[in-house]
């Protein structure tokens, strides 16, 4: 069998690339954990087409398929447990194309992070997403855990910088989603295929965001006498609005360690060790710094250090990135354990860790990257002591309990793999499981993409874990209005009746006849708001601007600004999946929830996510649901992050005759390290002083008011340099402008989306399609928002539209609610696997069918 | 049954397969496969020892590919040092299935005798200037580790006419009776009170006696008085191919005799041999090879002066090292760039990198411009490019591309295996790349005449 499905693989495959001397195969049993299985054969295919190939070939011999990218997994991802032919993607390590005035990189999945954060550093970009293993993990398998990495408290995880993908489907199909535009039509299929492990597909091509590398980069070493001191100082550093690069606090046992190899010189009684990185416009760093060296005078700090060069900036971080070989000096091996906890949580939890390694004799040392609650308590062992894999293995399963215990989840950044498996069943019930499993059969009916891994094999092998251990309940339960959702979307269901949902009625079509309306607005709770971890728990019915009222007294604010804000619900909002032009700086509604609660179809409760900034427990269903547009499942609760507000908002203003005038300034705006919130071309509507422009380049400042300052400077050069008059200050206020730049104009809006360098000229050609177009244009983001005029063909300006659109590299789909004649077209693959999840979550169609 | 299997144990023991090796192993990067990997090889060896497989034919390609160039090592958290413990394998490997016989009189009758040796040799370099004796032409030195006619040729372009020991009278060394056979000495113009004893690896005496013709004038121009003793080869090729015995062999040969010589560093101009005669009191078994104290192996080996191989480890200094100390005039400067490779038994083993670097700046006067990867093996590795000529030719494109971004059209280096390698790359490429040791760039720019 074997023998025969080698045989056949070689006809298509380069030589020397399937393996299957038992030798060559035992050297694919592993990753970076201690788990092993044996392949049946391995392959290194080179090509997407090598790949449909395999794939077809696999599934004619009934095999598994286990894609394999360094293989520095630390959960056991690419072990192949049940066999099988391993797809290692180590000789597909082209970059494709290097696209830097639309900030995208092209890559096959085999391309080494540090290869490419190599090749763009050259031309003053990073690929942002930094696993520990970046010098060796492959981007491939970045996507497949949705890495994480020291700067994703500033920047994000994998899931946020993975833009697109080509993706060999169980069948041997192709399914391309995204490209170098950030939105198209469908599903949020980025968000949901990053973090599969591998049970989905196989990604053979990946787009990734590029960003301009930072002006200035600052290092600080500070040292504390109490673990508690050290916390305390990383939550008043983000409480006061500064969101640092990078945070990464080193334990005691780790000073200790790190001291005697290294002589970093570290008091060997210090409680903790805190690196700080501050990164952003040169200007307004010199005062962060100050801050953030007096919340660390009034925490006790005891050592502060700052470096003002590079040698010295090494010599901060000489310790920190020694601490691994240094613990060899305890014992010669280790295991790195991954978990997260809500950042309030993190001495609890550390002292905790440290009580468990005592009661089983085994010593634990801790790093970790404090910002954002992901620990990775080293657990170190003599792998020559004939008992210890059992204890370590005790040891690593106490530990992911408690962080559950802690409000936290079974791993931050590592993955499920099989190592935590078995544990899935104490962070998510039944039916989250089953919502789970239905949406890898909707990829993979058959289970032959990584068997083994994620999901248990029983879904309700353990005491289901709602109750006293640990788990969830967050505030007193669902609330009457959620028991109510439940209830009528469980009676259509067994009925046999439509239903669909709506909050205040922004974003509805008219219901089919018979069907249920269910009504969200009665959900207006705000659940809980952690103002320290910077998260708020709320039902899906409540508006912004009670949000607002309660996030404002702790001097915070929720980053999103959708279309109809004042009427809007934030749950509508979400399963809209609308954002507004801060897009650009805080990110959209997907990149904003860590967790949200949702009534399947069939009356479910269930739960994904959850309050930890940092979480890969499990698929992002999440994700899924974001922008899903109530076809999936009635979304009735979120956690969303939130952030200080800023010092300051300013509004500068530049009028123009046509964007032509400024595509040199934002080529050169996207490409500077200045990181406005907002940058829109807008047509249509007055704005300032000069009216009757018809076009105005508006921009968002946000920040520190030294950080506004530079960047007002910076830009009022540009305009110099680019020969434009000078910026306008648009005075008043802030959020209502932007507010009313959002709304456009009542009716059907129209949203193109399109690589970066389009923008302008699409935003051009788009506004000779119709009189009385209102349109704005953020060349940051490549999305355009097209408000129709009343009383025009629908249908003929979309196909106008998309046209222009297809022609830019781009495409078109409406807000909702989509007009009675879309003409929005997925791609064939992309509608499979859309309608193919549909039918997993909504098996009756109970909800209305997706229209884009 | 393993080696020294105390020292492999505790080695695997810090290999958590973390796969960090894979970044800078040359192997690796020209064939991403992990049998071409310290964590892949690691884990065979791992297998062996606990018995899980038996040593097998077809663990000869993950342990005879290592380069044994060190870089993962490097890269390492636990810092295990896979290419002793690669050393090891082929032991066992040899042990079990044999090793060719030519390799063995090369390394058991022909290394440890060079006055057997040495006649093979002329002959070799007569056939190969005269293109008649094609069998003498076969003795040359390469050709006895590897059937690679081909290669070996292409490799070695020449042969010189007078070896580096022919050479030494006429540049002004004295013969001197010794017990142990002839030594040579040249005292220096103006006594800088160092007195050298200098190691004429093979490489160098058959191969490229202008390098060590020039390491040599250099040294006499710094003012040190020069003694060279008939000694053997340093022992680093058997130790490489798993003949431990062999090299073992060669290694108390030369404790005998240089033991007893007086003088203050024993230094040498091929990087490999100094990076060998440094860790012989490792591979005389007197430091323990799990470190100083036992514990981790963190800490360098080199210089533990225990045994009588350690102390004559602690006197050894690569040329460069001792030249950087003397004062040499400065010249002009030649304006013409050049690049700098790290021989990894330079670099890597004995963390000489700055000594050449400065040297070629301010004794040569040019302009140094660093490659990337500068550190990365060249893929000769000895005679690794006779017995894998493809990764070799792959390790040494890659070395080749960063080397001609800096737009240098000149490598220098410091050891004679790494010049013959580059040179064949940049031939074969027909890129005008010129690779030049250090000492030979040095002595041209100081006016020191050498002889062809």
């Amino acid at each position: 069998m074997t023998t025969d499905l080698a045989d056949n693989l070689r006809t298509f495959l380069p030589a020397g690339a399937v393996l299957e001397e038992p030798l060559q195969l035992a050297l694919y049993a592993y990753d970076g954990t201690v788990y092993e299985g044996q392949p049946d054969l391995v392959t290194l295919p080179e090509t997407t087409e090598q790949v449909m190939a395999i794939v077809r070939a696999c599934n004619a011999a009934g095999v598994p398929i286990v894609p394999r990218g360094g293989g520095t997994s630390l959960s056991g991802g690419p072990v192949p447990v049940q066999g099988g032919v391993v797809v290692s993607f180590s000789r597909m390590d082209r970059v494709l194309e290097l696209d830097y005035a639309n900030q995208r990189a092209v890559v096959q999945p085999g391309v080494i992070n540090q290869d490419l954060q190599n090749l763009v550093g050259q031309q003053g970009y990073f690929y942002a997403p930094d696993p520990a293993s970046q010098s060796v993990c492959t981007l491939g398998g970045n996507v497949g855990e949705n890495s994480g990495g020291p700067h994703c408290l500033k920047y994000g995880v994998t899931a946020n910088h993975v833009l697109g993908v080509e993706m060999v489907l169980a069948d041997g199909q192709v399914l391309r989603t995204g490209g170098k535009a950030l939105d198209w039509p469908g599903y949020d299929l980025n968000g949901l295929i990053v973090g599969h492990e591998g049970t989905f597909g196989l990604v053979t091509e990946i787009t990734c965001r590029l960003m301009p590398l930072p002006e200035r980069v600052v290092t600080m070493l500070a040292i504390f006498g109490s673990l508690q001191a050290a916390s305390q100082t990383v939550s008043d550093i983000i409480a006061a609005g500064i969101i640092p690069a990078t945070l990464e606090m080193m334990d005691n046992p780790m000073i200790r360690a790190v001291e005697q190899a290294l002589q970093a010189g570290y008091p060997l009684d210090a409680g903790a060790v805190l690196i700080i990185e501050l990164d952003g416009m040169a200007a307004g760093l010199q005062d962060q710094v100050a801050r953030v060296r007096s919340i660390g005078e009034a925490n006790g700090v005891t050592e502060f250090r700052q470096a003002c060069d590079e040698a010295e900036r090494a010599l901060l971080w000489k310790g920190r990135k020694g601490a691994f070989g240094a613990v060899v000096n305890i014992a010669p091996s280790k295991i790195c354990t991954d978990i997260s906890v809500p950042r309030t949580k993190l001495p609890e939890t550390l002292a905790a860790v440290m009580d468990i390694g005592r009661r089983h004799g085994v010593p634990i040392a801790n790093v970790f990257h404090a910002g954002d609650g992901n620990l990775h308590p080293l657990v170190l062992y003599d792998p020559r002591d004939p008992d210890i894999a059992a204890k370590v293995e005790a040891v690593d399963a106490e530990i992911t309990q408690l962080a559950l215990q802690q409000g936290g989840v079974l791993t931050g950044e590592h993955g499920i793999g099989c190592c935590k498996r078995k544990h899935m069943t104490r962070m998510f019930g039944p039916a989250e499981l089953r919502a789970m499993r239905r949406v890898r059969e909707a990829f993979d009916a058959k289970g032959r993409l990584n068997p083994g891994k994620v999901l248990p094999d029983d879904l309700t092998s353990d005491p289901p874990p709602w109750d006293e251990e640990g788990k969830k309940p967050r505030g007193n339960g669902p609330s009457a209005a959620t028991v109510a959702v439940c209830e009528r979307l469980a009676a259509a269901y067994t009925e046999g009746r439509k239903a669909v949902l709506r909050g205040q009625g922004t974003k509805s079509s008219p219901p089919p006849e018979g069907a249920e309306v269910v009504d969200l607005a009665a959900l207006d709770r705000i659940v809980s708001f952690d103002h320290e971890n910077l998260t708020v728990t709320v039902e899906a019915g409540l508006g912004f601007a009670a949000l607002d009222a309660v996030l404002a007294e702790r001097g915070q604010m929720l980053a999103l600004r959708p279309r109809f804000r004042a009427q809007a619900t934030i749950g509508g909002t979400l399963a809209a999946g609308e954002s507004g032009p801060c897009r650009l700086l805080y990110g959209g509604p997907r990149d904003l929830v860590t967790g949200l609660q949702a009534v399947l179809a069939d009356g479910t409760m269930v739960s994904f996510g959850s309050t930890c900034v940092k979480n890969v427990a499990g698929y992002a269903l999440e994700k899924l649901l974001v922008g899903s547009r109530g076809t999936l499942a009635a979304i009735v609760e979120v956690t969303l992050r939130t952030l200080p507000r800023p010092q300051t908002m300013r509004t500068l203003a530049l009028h123009l005759e046509a964007p032509s005038g400024a595509e040199d300034l934002l080529a050169a705006l996207i490409a500077s390290p200045l990181r406005p919130a907002a940058v829109e071309l807008v047509h249509g509507m007055p704005i300032g002083a000069t009216a009757d422009a018809a076009w105005t380049l508006l921009v968002g400042l946000e920040g520190f008011a030294a950080e506004v300052q530079a960047m007002a400077d910076h830009l009022a050069r540009m305009a110099r340099d680019h020969h434009l008059p000078p910026w306008q200050a648009v005075d008043g206020d802030y959020l209502g402008l932007w507010d009313r730049v959002t709304d456009l104009a009542p009716g059907p809006v129209l949203k193109a989306s399109c690589p970066l360098s389009a923008t302008a000229k699409l935003a051009h050609e788009l506004s000779g399609l119709a009189e009385g177009l209102v349109l704005r244009a953020g060349p940051g983001l490549g999305l355009l928002h097209l408000a129709l005029p009343p009383a025009t063909d629908v249908a003929a300006f979309q196909h106008g539209a998309q046209m222009v659109a297809e022609h830019h590299g781009g495409t078109t789909s409406w807000l909702l609610p989509v007009p009675e004649r879309s003409v929005t077209r997925l791609p064939d693959t992309t509608r499979d696997v859309v309608l193919r999840l549909k039918s997993a979550l909504d098996p009756e169609s109970v909800l209305p069918p997706p229209r884009f | 049954m393993l080696p020294d299997q105390a020292f492999i144990e505790n080695e695997l023991s810090r290999c958590n397969k973390c796969g960090y090796c894979m970044q800078s192993c040359p192997v690796y990067r020209a064939e991403r496969r992990e049998a071409n990997v310290a964590r892949g090889r690691n884990r065979l060896l791992r297998a062996v020892l606990e018995g899980e497989r038996e040593l097998s034919r077809e663990m000869r390609e993950p342990f005879f590919d290592c380069l044994l160039c060190g870089a993962c090592t490097n890269d390492c958290f636990g810092k295990v040092r896979t290419k002793d413990l690669m050393v090891r394998a082929r032991e066992a490997y040899a042990e079990d299935f044999g090793s060719p016989l030519l390799r063995r009189y090369l390394f058991h009758n022909l290394l440890p005798a060079p006055q057997r040796l040495t006649p093979l040799m002329r002959l070799a370099s007569l056939g190969k200037r005269t293109g008649l004796a094609r069998l003498a032409e076969r003795m040359g030195l390469l050709r006895w580790l590897s059937p690679n006619l081909e290669v070996a040729d292409a490799l070695v372009p020449t042969m010189p006419k007078a070896f580096l020991r022919d050479r030494l009278a006429g540049m002004g060394f004295r013969a001197v009776p010794h017990a142990a056979g002839t030594l040579y000495r040249w005292e220096p113009d103006h006594a800088t009170g160092l007195r050298v004893l200098y190691f004429i690896g093979c490489g160098t005496n058959y191969q490229l006696p202008r390098s060590g013709e020039a390491a040599l004038r250099l040294l006499h121009l710094g003012g040190c008085q020069i003694t060279v003793a008939p000694n053997n080869c340093c022992g680093l090729p058997p130790w490489s191919y798993g003949d431990t015995e062999a090299a073992r062999l060669l290694a108390r040969r030369n404790v005998e005799l240089l033991s007893d010589l007086d003088c203050d560093a024993i230094v040498t101009e091929c990087g490999s041999c100094s990076g060998f005669l440094k860790e012989y009191g490792e591979v005389l078994g007197e430091v323990s090879p799990d470190g100083p104290d036992g514990a981790s192996s963190a800490a360098p080996l080199q210089s533990v002066a225990r045994g009588p191989g350690g102390e004559l480890s602690s006197r050894v200094r690569d040329f460069t090292e001792v030249l950087a100390t003397l004062s040499l005039p400065r010249p002009v400067a030649t304006g013409t760039p050049l690049t700098y490779h790290d021989p990894c038994h330079l670099g890597r083993s004995q963390g000489v990198r700055e000594q050449p670097r400065k040297l070629l700046v301010d004794v040569g006067g040019y302009e140094l411009r660093e490659m990337a990867e500068a550190d990365r093996c060249c893929g000769g590795a000895g005679s690794y490019n006779i017995t894998h000529p493809e990764l070799s030719r792959a390790i040494l494109g890659r070395k080749l591309d960063n080397a001609g971004a800096t737009g240098a059209q000149l490598i220098a280096t410091a050891c004679p295996a790494c010049i013959l390698q580059l040179g064949w790359g940049g031939r074969e490429r027909g890129e005008g790349f010129t690779v030049r040791h250090v000492a030979e760039l040095l002595a041209e720019r100081q006016g020191l005449e050498l002889g062809p």
